[in-house]
């Protein structure tokens, strides 16, 4: 097996231990940076679908994103040098009135394993205060908003609602969390929605990517 | 006359009850109280109130300390561990990281508190005393997502965690039990999202299990019907529960397969809850007094014949105490008379 399938199955198996010996060592038989962190988010894009699939559970999928982040960590000084992969910045919070952050932060570490540099926001985040996020990042492509509770769900409104009006563009909302539907989200004039943090993963790539082809 | 309690009790030994409880009017929760949560100066808001679960005030937004060290977070939806501000950080060091020893059980005045508490809760209400789960303190202290990947990546110390903590709560219901007598003793222990287990069957056969099996034997030596508490898409543990000894399970929420385990087990596990609170027509935010009231009458035809059933709500009010007026009048008016018309 070559050292950057290695890097690859011990991402997708969540040897975190592992990972940044075997990424060094993809590096030194020569493997560029970029190529081991596309294999490492292929393999997360694997690990996904196989959350997604019921095939795997959370931890897996967190002792995953955990492997790859240490490989990351290895790569940044050489990535620095080799131009940016990164498909850009997602700001992603918890709508005001909700506290709960389980589920923003499992999209959070799936969203930042597929490529996207995360600003998290928190909890209980208002609407002026995602706006004046994005303006502080006007290159930001993607924008996640979660909401866990039905009555919080007004919340999530809302803040689309207040983003969409504010006359910012150039990015895409995405929403999700446990009451929210696909129909909701279309309700609500979100862009995307993902029912679960691997879903959001493969969600978030698709619309920046589409988005950027047109 | 029968009492609530009494009927409760029918339901429990798997008997034709005289009517549907209303899970609070039928059953308090109560315990021993071993540490005084401490509650951080100016924390919350003054103006509006709060009383939890087991009759204690708070501000909203109020936060405390708990026996763990654990900082918490009070809401109207229940007390959430404060985001982001976790007491442990590696699982291998938890006796440094978080409070420990843990307060001391044998200095604890049981009878004066059970008199105390009896006194105000009365004896027509069943009582079930409730003890948090490991896995839950696990995930309380570190956050889930370190929890879940000690799981995996440090499964020992996990275990070293678990087994002093259930030892714990063993220790402290033996103790309790001859002066608060609970005919209940309640497992918190909340292992799933709305979708899904946070993680595999197998690795909760593995690593939580072996403390639920442990606590649930010496609630039923002592003589209690031990209950499950887990939120949450669950159904496939509950050949496990069963097979441990437990009885009944709340809050039993409509993402699983009610009817499957209804038809399956019939009055020998019990099911307490069956109403949908976040998409139902009465549960959906804003819904009006006729729906929710009709609601609560279609759940209570579904699971209530034969017995083997207990109406709740499930909490989650939003702050929306008018609905669960509704929910728990309707169930008191409806639950009443439903065995004398069927």
């Amino acid at each position: 097996m070559s050292k950057i399938n290695e890097v690859t199955a011990a991402v997708e198996a969540g040897k975190s231990k592992l990972v940044a010996g075997l990424v060094q060592e993809a590096s030194n038989e020569g493997a560029s940076a970029n190529e081991i962190l596309q294999a490492m988010i292929g393999a997360m894009n694997v690990v996904g679908s196989k959350f997604s699939s019921g095939e795997i559970f959370v931890p897996e999928m967190l002792v995953a994103a955990k492997a790859m982040q240490k490989g990351v960590e290895v790569l940044k000084p050489l990535l620095a040098g080799a131009g940016s992969v990164s498909l850009g910045k997602c700001i992603i919070g918890t709508v005001e009135g909700d506290l709960h952050d389980i589920g923003k932060n499992l999209v959070s570490m799936m969203i930042g394993s597929v490529g996207f540099d995360m600003i998290d926001l928190g909890v209980d985040v208002s609407k002026e205060k995602f706006i004046d996020a994005i303006k502080e990042n006007p290159d930001v492509k993607l924008v996640a908003c979660s909401a866990l509770l039905t009555t919080t769900m007004p919340s999530l409104k809302e803040t689309v609602t207040a983003i969409k009006t504010s006359g910012l563009k150039g990015f895409k909302i995405i929403v999700g969390g446990a009451p929210v539907t696909e129909i909701f989200a279309k309700e609500i004039g979100a862009d995307g929605y993902a029912g679960d943090a691997g879903t959001a993963a493969m969600k978030a790539k698709e619309i920046v990517q589409i988005s950027a082809a047109i | 006359m029968t009492t609530e309690r009494e009927n409760y009790l029918k339901i429990l030994r798997g008997e034709q009850p005289e009517w549907v409880p209303n899970y609070f009017d039928a059953c308090a929760w109560g315990g021993p109280i071993i540490y005084q949560n401490i509650k951080i100066p100016g924390s919350g808001n003054p103006d509006k109130k709060i009383i939890d679960n087991m009759g204690f005030e708070y501000n909203d937004r109020e936060r405390y300390t708990d026996w763990l060290g654990i900082e918490w977070t009070q809401t109207v939806d229940g007390a959430i561990p404060t985001p982001g501000k976790f007491t442990m950080t590696d699982i291998t060091k938890w006796r440094e990281q978080i409070l420990y020893p843990f307060p001391d059980l044998d200095k604890i005045d049981y009878k004066t508190q059970a008199d105390n508490y009896y006194a105000a809760v009365g004896h027509e209400r069943a009582v079930a005393a409730l003890a948090y789960g490991p896995f839950m303190d696990l995930i309380d202290s570190m956050g889930i997502e370190e929890g879940l990947c000690a799981m995996l990546e440090e499964p020992e110390a996990v275990h070293d965690f678990f087994k002093e903590i259930t030892d714990y709560e063993e220790k402290k219901l033996r103790l309790m039990y001859p002066y608060f007598k609970p005919d209940v003793y309640m497992i918190v222990e909340d292992v799933s999202s709305a979708k899904d287990m946070f993680f595999s069957p197998e690795l909760y056969d593995e690593i939580v299990a072996p403390y639920h099996r442990q606590l649930t034997k010496a609630a039923l030596e002592l003589g209690c019907f031990v209950e499950m508490h887990c939120c949450g898409k669950c159904d496939m543990l509950i050949d496990r529960w069963i097979d441990m000894g437990m009885t009944i399970w709340n809050p039993a929420q409509v993402m699983n397969d009610l009817d499957g385990i209804k038809t399956k087990y019939g009055n020998k596990f019990i099911l307490n809850g069956c109403w949908d609170n976040t998409y139902g027509k009465g549960g959906v935010t804003g819904a009006p007094e006729k729906d929710v009231r009709e609601s609560v009458r279609e759940s209570i035809d579904k699971f209530a014949l034969g017995g083997g059933f207990i109406f709740w709500d499930c909490g989650l009010t939003g702050g929306d105490v008018q609905k669960y007026e509704w929910t728990a009048d309707e169930a008191r008016k409806y639950g009443k008379t439903f065995y004398k018309k069927k």
